[in-house]
Order: structure tokens, then sequence, then C-alpha cells
């Protein structure tokens, strides 16, 4: 398939608009100016770009604790984000949700989700609204390698593949499950060998290669909106950062050089050097790129920073709610 | 059975799982089915006569998981070769080199073209029964792995001899400046673009130039094209280079249950020696799949050469020891 340099440059924005958007929390979090747990999408970013750079703004995405990437890409206001990770009025859940529940309905983002394995059926649930409706919208949901020993999400993928629903699964498969390495807790490899078992195509790709994503996922949405039913995708990828936060716990379970490998492999830099070597770039209008993203960086921290905690008498607000869902 | 000679058993993690599962009606392969390919091989290459086997410990540990379940007693000194923890095209390269080195008689290779291209160019002239794991295989076919492993354990037992039961595949090499020399078992192809991205190649629009080393019309993939044209059986000496663009139109399998239409502009036949001047900007296809970038005005020389590995036939090698 064509891949456009209005394309290239679209998922070289998304990457780079999660990689300064997470440092800069990174930031926050270590100078203790952001509360509860934040788990960084750092070295992942070539997955949720090249997802959701295959989307319509109507189609929805599930996603997971390390969730943050998953709304970027989807094109959230990192002002929003970053007042909301901070607990702030101003947030995208009024300062509740923080991290792990931010969420843009807008945005058709169905929210990031403390629980492993939880996002599969509630993508798999807006899957069968959209089927149910009539629409020709597509669910994706993002989901780490440990989900998928979880039974949620068995139960979500069995359902999108018996009732043939409009879905995409995207395995994000960064080796670990918190602290544990991935061959601990299953006796398989990879992950899609597992896709097999629920009836759908399983695609194995680099999620280190932005394009690689691009292209499978490109396939399986367009498989998804014509009505052939979900697909699985595995994105082999790593996490730079810990399980949470930034600095390594007072033990070790991966090695320095395990870590530097994948880094040498990092997806922004390997895009960049094609965009320039392709002339779809030059360096220096990449480092403009960088220099406009890290400016609206900066100011969704300072308008972080600077807005106000929730007021004590709406602790309750937003919190109950008597309506349905949207 | 008196006992003697080594195979060597290299199998692809990998094989099996690329975008074709979409784009296509392609299978999946997955690594408990390789796992049980490479136990069935390592029981035939004993069967066969092997005294001893290596299996290449590959970055799954598919051997040592074949050898791990194992529920009979093997005959045989199985050993499991560690290699360095590198890419997988890599880690391949250097075990079938490896293999060479500790005296390896016949190879068994499981994957797909890739693997086999991988193994050729670690060890060129390696004597071995290529088996078919993966997707739209031209080099290796689809064969029972007790089959192949016993094939290679005749061969390396010397109970048949290899010249009898091989014949020599052609190579295409490919040289040019800031890349690694390299090489393809079945074909180069020269596609629009500037990524490899999820490297399968099933977009033919976008492909421009096309050489292979055989072109049979009961194939699957690029090669496939070619064989509309001007077939070339694997046993037959010679090469074909052709440019797509306007002029004859075509119909070929490109993937398991995928026809395309191509047109064919010129087809120009290549005998051994042959060289295709090959420029950029594009992107290489070496056996289906796309692995180097070329940059504008970046070129490559390709050379059709017929110094490529020994392809065992199992059915001729089980034929003749069974008539030995």
């Amino acid at each position: 398939m064509e891949i456009s340099n209005e394309v290239l440059k679209d998922l070289h924005v998304r990457m780079l608009r999660i990689r300064l958007f997470e440092e800069a929390a990174g930031k926050l979090f270590e100078n203790s100016e952001m509360p509860g747990f934040i788990h960084l999408y750092v070295g992942q970013e070539a997955v949720a770009a090249g997802v959701c750079a295959t989307l319509r703004e109507d189609d929805q995405i599930g996603s997971t604790h390390r969730g943050h990437g998953h709304l970027v890409a989807k094109g959230g206001d990192l002002s929003k984000m970053m007042a909301e990770l901070m607990g702030k009025a101003t947030g995208y859940c009024n300062g509740k949700g923080g991290s792990m529940h931010i969420c843009d309905l807008e945005l058709n983002m169905l929210g990031a989700n403390g629980i492993v394995g939880a996002g599969a059926p509630i993508a798999v649930g807006a899957a069968f609204a959209n089927k149910y409706r009539g629409n020709d919208t597509v669910a994706v949901v993002f989901f780490g390698d440990g989900a998928t020993n979880i039974g949620a999400f068995h139960e979500a993928a069995n359902m999108a593949a018996a009732l043939k629903l409009p879905a995409v699964f995207v395995c994000e498969n960064n080796e670990y499950g918190e602290y544990t390495p991935r061959h601990k807790t299953m006796a398989i490899d990879d992950v899609v060998d597992r896709a097999a078992g629920y009836g759908m195509p399983g695609v194995m790709v680099d999620g280190m290669d932005a394009v690689a994503v691009y292209e499978a996922s490109a396939q399986a949405v367009q498989r998804a909106r014509a009505g052939h039913g979900p697909s699985f995708i595995e994105a082999k990828t790593y996490r730079y950062y810990n399980h949470h936060g930034v600095q390594i716990m007072g033990f070790k379970y991966r090695t320095d050089e395990e870590l530097e490998q994948w880094k040498q492999r990092d997806a922004i830099d390997a895009l960049e050097a094609r965009m320039q070597a392709g002339g779809v770039s030059s360096r220096s209008e990449l480092d403009a790129v960088r220099a406009e993203i890290q400016a609206s960086v900066d100011e969704a921290v300072a308008f972080g920073k600077d807005s106000p905690y929730p007021e004590l008498d709406t602790m309750l607000t937003d919190v109950y709610t008597l309506g349905g869902a949207r | 059975m008196s006992r003697s000679g080594t195979v060597g058993i290299i199998a692809n993690p990998a094989a099996g799982k690329d975008i074709r599962r979409l784009v296509s009606a392609a299978s999946p392969t997955s690594d408990m089915a390789k796992i049980g390919v490479v136990r069935r091989a390592l029981i035939g290459a004993v069967e066969g006569g092997a005294e001893r086997v290596l299996l290449a410990d590959d970055l799954k540990s598919l051997g040592r998981q074949a050898v791990d379940g194992l529920e009979q007693n093997i005959d045989a000194h199985v050993e499991i070769v560690a290699g360095d923890v590198v890419p997988a095209s890599v880690h391949t390269r250097r075990m079938a080199t490896q293999f060479r080195e500790m005296g390896v008689d016949a190879l068994v290779v499981l994957g797909g073209d890739g693997t086999h291209r991988d193994v050729v160019k670690g060890w060129r002239d390696a004597p071995l029964v290529p088996v078919s794991t993966g997707t739209n295989n031209v080099f290796p076919r689809m064969t029972e792995a007790t089959v192949a492993g016993h094939a290679a354990g005749v061969v390396a037992a010397g109970r048949v001899e290899l010249v009898d039961v091989a014949y020599r595949a052609q190579v295409l090499d490919v040289r040019g400046d800031e890349i690694d020399d390299d090489l393809a078992l079945v074909d180069l192809a020269l596609i629009n673009g500037m990524f490899t991205a999820s490297r399968a190649v099933w977009d033919l629009s976008a492909v421009r130039e096309l050489i292979v080393t055989c072109a049979e019309p009961a194939s699957i993939g690029l090669s496939s094209v070619v064989a509309q044209v001007h077939p070339v059986m694997r046993h037959e000496p010679g090469g074909v280079h052709v440019k797509l663009g306007p002029g004859r139109s075509v119909r070929a399998p490109i993937a398991p249950g995928l026809y395309a239409d191509v047109e064919i502009g010129s087809v120009r036949l290549l005998t051994t020696s042959s060289e295709v001047l090959l420029s950029g900007p594009g992107v290489l296809g070496f056996d289906g799949e796309r692995d180097v970038v070329l940059n504008e005005a970046q070129q490559v020389h390709v050379t059709l050469a017929s110094d490529g590995p020994w392809v065992i036939d199992p059915p001729a090698a089980m034929q003749a020891a069974a008539r030995a």
C-alpha cells in the first residue's frame, strides 16, 4: 500500500506528541508535582500512532493503565490531559480520574483503565453497539501481553469473533507484565498464536516501526469496517521506563543491555532518519516540528500547574450519575 | 542400523505470522505447530541414519522445546547449539555458518523463502532439505517434516550420494555501494516506496521490476507473475528479468488465495553471470520481503549465479536409500 508523505508526517507528529508529553509528565511525577501513579508510554509510541492514524474520529478506542499515549494519538488535548494527571479541576475528568481513568468521549476514547484486561469488554461493547446501530464505526482495543491471560479478555475476544463485531484487538507486547517477564506467565512467545483459537486472523508486526503498524492496522480496520469481523494485531514493543514512574525500582528485573538494544531501534529516531533520507522532511523541519510540540507541552504543564484543585463541595459531583450511557 | 553423519536443524520461529494473514487467505502457523515440525524432523533424521543431530537454539528455543517434549528415546547424540541473541535473520545466518564449521553433513531448514535466504547467506553451498512452515513459499515445499528429516539423515549417513538426490539452486547476488552483500534465492523486486514496514509484498502496483531464478506456474508469489510469460522450472538454468508496465496483461497468484492483474512491459532472459542494474529510489524485496531501502540514485548490481545450495529432494533421497 502507498504511504503518502502526509501520513509519514502525521505519524511523526503523533509519536512526538506522546514522547514529549510523557517525558514532561515523568518529570512532574518525579518532582512530586503529580499525585497517584503514572505508567509512561515512552518507547511504545509507534503502536498508538500507527493504529490511530488509520482511524476516523468516530471510531472508538479502548485503553489500558498505560493509556496516555492512546489518548494523545487519538487527538487528546494536552492541557486537559496534563491538568487531569495533576488532579486539577480543569482536567478531562475534572481532576477526579487521574492517569488511569482519563478519557475523552468526544474523541471516542473510551477511557484508560486501571484493571488489566478490562478495556477489552468495554471496546467490544462499543463494537456491538456499532453493529447494532448499523453504522460502519470500528472499535479498537489496546492491551498488553499480560491482559491476554485475563478472563475478561478471553470473553471479549470470543464474543467479538462469535458475533463478527467490527473490532480490532491490538496487543502491545512489551515483554513484561509489571515486573514479570512474559515467559513466566505464558508458555508461548507470540501472543498472536492465540488469535486462531478465537477464530480471527492474527498478524505479528514490529511495534517499533510506525509504518509497519500503520499498514497492519489499515488492513484490520478496513476488514472490520467492511463487516468481516475482528482481527488481532500483536505489536512487539518495549517500554523504556518502569512499569510505573520513571526510576528503576529497588530490584533489577531487566538488564541495561536489553533496554539499550530496544532504544537502538527507537521508532521516532528510525522514522526521522527515513524521512530525511527520503527527502520528506529536512532535519531543520523535523526540529521545528519538535519545538512546536514542545511548546504545546510546556503550555500544558503551565496550564496544569496554574489550574486549581477541585473544590471540596464538588467531591461527589461527576462521581454518580442518573443518566444512561451516551 | 549403523549410524554416521550429522544433521543440523534450523527453524525460523517468526514464519507464518505476517500481514498476509490479513491481506490474503494465508493460514497462521503457531509456535506449537513448529515445535512439532522440529520434533518430527529430529526423529526422521535419526531414523534416516544420522548419528548426531544439532538443533539451532533459535530465539524462542523451538529446538529445545522439541527435545524436551520427546516421549521416545532417541538413539543418537542430540545437541542444542546456542547462538548470540541477535535479530532472527542474523541468528539464522550465523547458525548456518556455525553448523558448517561443526561438520554438519545435511541441513533441514524449516521456514519460508526468507529463512532459506538467511541460511544460504551463512552457508552458500549448504546441502539442505527445505521445508515450508511459512506462507507462499517457492524455495521450500510443503513436505512432511518426518520425511524431510529422514531424507537429510540418509544423505548425512552416506547412504546415498548427494549429487544423485539433489539439484544445485541458483542465486541472485546483490551488490552495491552502502549495502551489505546480499542475495535472493527466488526473486528480487524493486518496489516503489521508502519503507520495509510490514515487509511482505502484496501490492503489485508498487512493483517496478522483478528478477527471478525460477518461475514455476504452480508457485505462489512474485515469481508466479513471471511464470505467466516465461516459465522456468527450478532445475533449469537461467533466470528472467521483467519490467512491469504497459504491455502484456497477466493474472497471477501472488499470495495464498490472492490473485492480481499485472502488466508486463518487457522480458529479458538471463544466463549464468548475467547482470542487471537496479536504481533507487525504492525498496528491494528479497524473496517476497521488503528488506533494503535504496535512496535516490543508489544502485545495485544483480548477478545470476549457479553455485547456490544443494537442494535435497526427499522422495528421491528416500527412494535411492530404499533401492540401495
